[in-house]
């Protein structure tokens, strides 16, 4: 999976491309811990998400709960059908927002 | 092993497998995981979402066995195998890991919020929700766990 972390309107994007499983997960953690560090408003743009487990929805929910306390947040944009519907087993929009567009991110988090 | 359990394991094995694959207890044999379904779902012309549900929950099961089933760092193998029918695909794993049946696990709570939640937990919840019926069998001291799927259609290659 690539992930490409860029700045946009303010906020930090973390654009993954491919999928999220349990090989992959750990790159995602290390980038997240890295930039929880100095940013609290993180939004993860699934996009180009193809695949993703419960390992990669696990770091997703630790993340939130970190940023959360330190009065920040995490929000998820633009799941496909597929992604979105593992998210809704697991019950994940009622812990963090899923929007459908970067825009309606960049309303959530300022 | 008795009359009874020998029973039990010809019962679960209604359905042969038609493809299987041996994988290390390690994480990284995911990637291979999601090949062995892609490709069997090719071959069968599995659909698309079938496919993607097929293999989030084979690993699922695979992972919980990775990180739970073993004491120590010795490598162990992984048995998946994959079969189809007219209307259901079938999938099992097997390991040798400590005896563990995943169904006994009580039911995630996912109306937890977000302070009350785990990072972990999800896996057989997923597994319970994705496919129709799961079936677990540990005689023999192995872990069996089949997993069945209804699919549309007779399947297209076979």
């Amino acid at each position: 999976m690539r992930i490409q972390e860029t700045k946009r309107d303010g906020v930090v994007v973390v654009q993954l491309d491919g999928q999220l499983h349990a090989s992959s997960v750990n790159d995602l953690e290390e980038t997240l811990n890295s930039i929880s560090k100095w940013d609290k408003k993180i939004e993860i743009d699934c996009e180009n998400l193809d695949y993703i487990s419960s390992a990669g929805i696990g770091v997703l929910i630790v993340v939130a709960k970190l940023l959360e306390k330190q009065g920040g947040k995490l929000v998820i944009v633009g799941p496909n059908d597929r992604v979105r519907s593992v998210f809704d087993m697991v019950g994940l929009s009622a812990l963090l927002p899923i929007h459908k567009t970067h825009y309606e991110a960049i309303r959530d988090l300022k | 092993m008795g009359g009874c359990t020998v029973a039990t394991r010809e019962s679960l094995q209604g359905t042969e497998m038609q493809a299987s694959i041996e994988l290390r207890n390690d994480l990284d044999e995911v990637v291979p995981l999601i090949e062995f379904v892609r490709e069997f779902g090719n071959l069968h012309g599995l659909s698309p979402s079938v496919v993607f549900d097929l293999t989030l929950a084979l690993e699922e099961v695979f992972t919980n066995v990775v990180r739970h089933g073993y004491v120590g760092k010795e490598p162990h193998t992984i048995g998946i195998g994959l079969g189809i029918e007219v209307h259901e695909v079938t999938a099992e794993v097997e390991d040798d890991g400590q005896p563990f049946n995943p169904l006994l696990m009580p039911e995630m709570d996912i109306s937890a919020p977000l302070d009350a939640r785990r990072g972990g937990g999800m896996g057989i919840h997923l597994v319970r929700k994705l496919m129709d019926e799961v079936q677990y069998d540990g005689a023999g001291g192995r872990n069996r766990l089949r997993l069945r799927k209804r699919v549309d259609g007779p399947p297209k290659g076979t």
